[in-house]
């Protein structure tokens, strides 16, 4: 049943992160382009443009554009955003990285990688973060600024261990 | 390897799934929006994704957006129109762009199926109850209902001949909520709250509450939210 619908799964969430917005340098001519989801253009060599995720990773598997990375996944920002991490007490906030941050880096590096400045450092602190955010306390309730990757991970347990806990009590109390 | 291969794995490739467009096609009503004057086209997107998010995560089912469905519907179909159209300038961007427009369909489309899949599930797990509750009933698109209906009916003709007749009367009560999976709405979800509501009560036995203000990403038990999923206020994850 849960293979079915109930959880998100990775390649879901791989998904959804689609949706958005970066920043591009495109590498050819073209006035504008109507999708669904909103009109994109003009694109030129001068000008750089904001299309949605998967739009920009599919120009660049055409060789269309290069993709401007974001603040967040440049080298400094993430040294930045990996200290917090490791300066951090149960209790204190999430690191405030973007909801879709792990997908987004990890098909970034797969497909752009030469678009990444100091890439090898760049991957190198995405896994140090990662394992960094995996092994911190996951007791509380407040999940503020969890990514999608995160939530994924602690979901099944955490959801079925209160549930399992609230029948518990239901069942005290109707006794 | 392909960044794709999540929706084309359960999308068919483009082949198969413009013939599942002419389907879409017959089913489908016959205004066409055109396209130029839908100034909400990209919050339609992000409207089915919610569905589907909320759809899948709820422990019950939802009100049946038919609006949203129909929007969609009517978007994919004009879009659709669009790229088959014919070119005024035969330019290789403008070509690329129309596999990318096809790409586009393809993920709004997966959207939309897997929003009406959650439902499908829901409605086996708990048929009975779709078919004998009248809130419930009401949240079916007609179809559904008809779906509902049937997959009760063929469960219960199953039920019965396959160990029910041969069971004495009186352990064989005929009462089919009894052999469907409870709703629990009790089961606890993730949330995120849109709008700053403030406290909200979340037990009446033991007065707990609890402050919910914007942007918050709260794991609460389904009930206390269940009206603020309803007005928009929050959305599940």
């Amino acid at each position: 049943m849960q293979s079915l619908s109930t959880l998100s799964k990775i390649d879901d969430l791989k998904f959804f992160c689609g949706d958005e917005k970066i920043t591009i340098q495109p590498k050819f001519q073209l006035k504008e382009a109507i999708f669904i989801g909103g009109t994109y253009g003009p694109f030129n060599s001068i000008e750089q443009c904001d299309v949605p995720f998967w739009l920009a990773l599919e120009l660049k598997r055409k060789q269309k554009c290069h993709i401007i990375v974001p603040e967040w996944l440049q080298a400094d920002n993430l040294e930045k955003s990996y200290t917090t991490e490791l300066a951090k007490k149960v209790g204190d906030p999430y690191e405030v990285l973007p909801y879709h941050y792990i997908e987004m880096a990890t098909q970034l590096l797969e497909y752009a990688s030469d678009d990444i400045p100091n890439v090898v450092k760049v991957r190198r602190l995405l896994e140090d973060l990662w394992t960094a955010s995996i092994t911190a306390g996951t007791s509380m309730i407040e999940l503020n600024n969890l990514t999608g990757m995160e939530l994924h991970n602690i979901r099944p347990i955490i959801t079925q261990a209160l549930t399992q806990f609230q029948t518990l009590s239901d069942s005290m109390l109707s006794q | 390897m392909h960044f794709e291969a999540l929706p084309t794995k359960r999308l068919p490739a483009q082949f198969t799934a413009n013939n599942e467009f002419k389907l879409l096609d017959l089913i489908l009503s016959n205004d066409i929006i055109d396209a130029e004057d839908e100034g909400g086209k990209g919050s339609l997107v992000q409207k089915i994704k919610t569905a589907a998010l909320n759809e899948r995560s709820a422990p019950e089912l939802l009100e049946y957006k038919e609006e949203l469905v129909d929007q969609i519907k009517q978007s994919l179909r004009s879009q659709k129109q669009r790229i088959n159209g014919p070119f005024t300038e035969f330019q290789f961007e403008e070509k690329l762009f129309t596999s990318f427009q096809q790409m586009e369909i393809d993920r709004i489309s997966y959207l939309l199926r897997s929003y009406l899949r959650s439902r499908i599930v829901k409605i086996e797990k708990h048929h009975s109850k779709f078919v004998s509750d009248e809130t419930y009933h009401q949240r079916l698109s007609p179809s559904e209902q008809k779906f509902a209906q049937s997959y009760t009916d063929l469960i219960k003709s199953h039920y019965r001949e396959s160990f029910l007749q041969s069971l004495p009367d009186r352990v064989n009560s005929g009462e089919e909520d009894a052999m469907t999976a409870r709703i629990n709405l009790d089961e606890y979800v993730i949330c995120r709250v849109l709008e700053r509501i403030g406290q909200i009560e979340l037990d009446d036995q033991t007065d707990e509450f609890a402050e919910l203000n914007e942007n918050d990403v709260v794991l609460i038990r389904y009930r206390p939210i269940q009206h603020l999923l309803v007005e928009g206020k929050v959305e599940l994850l």
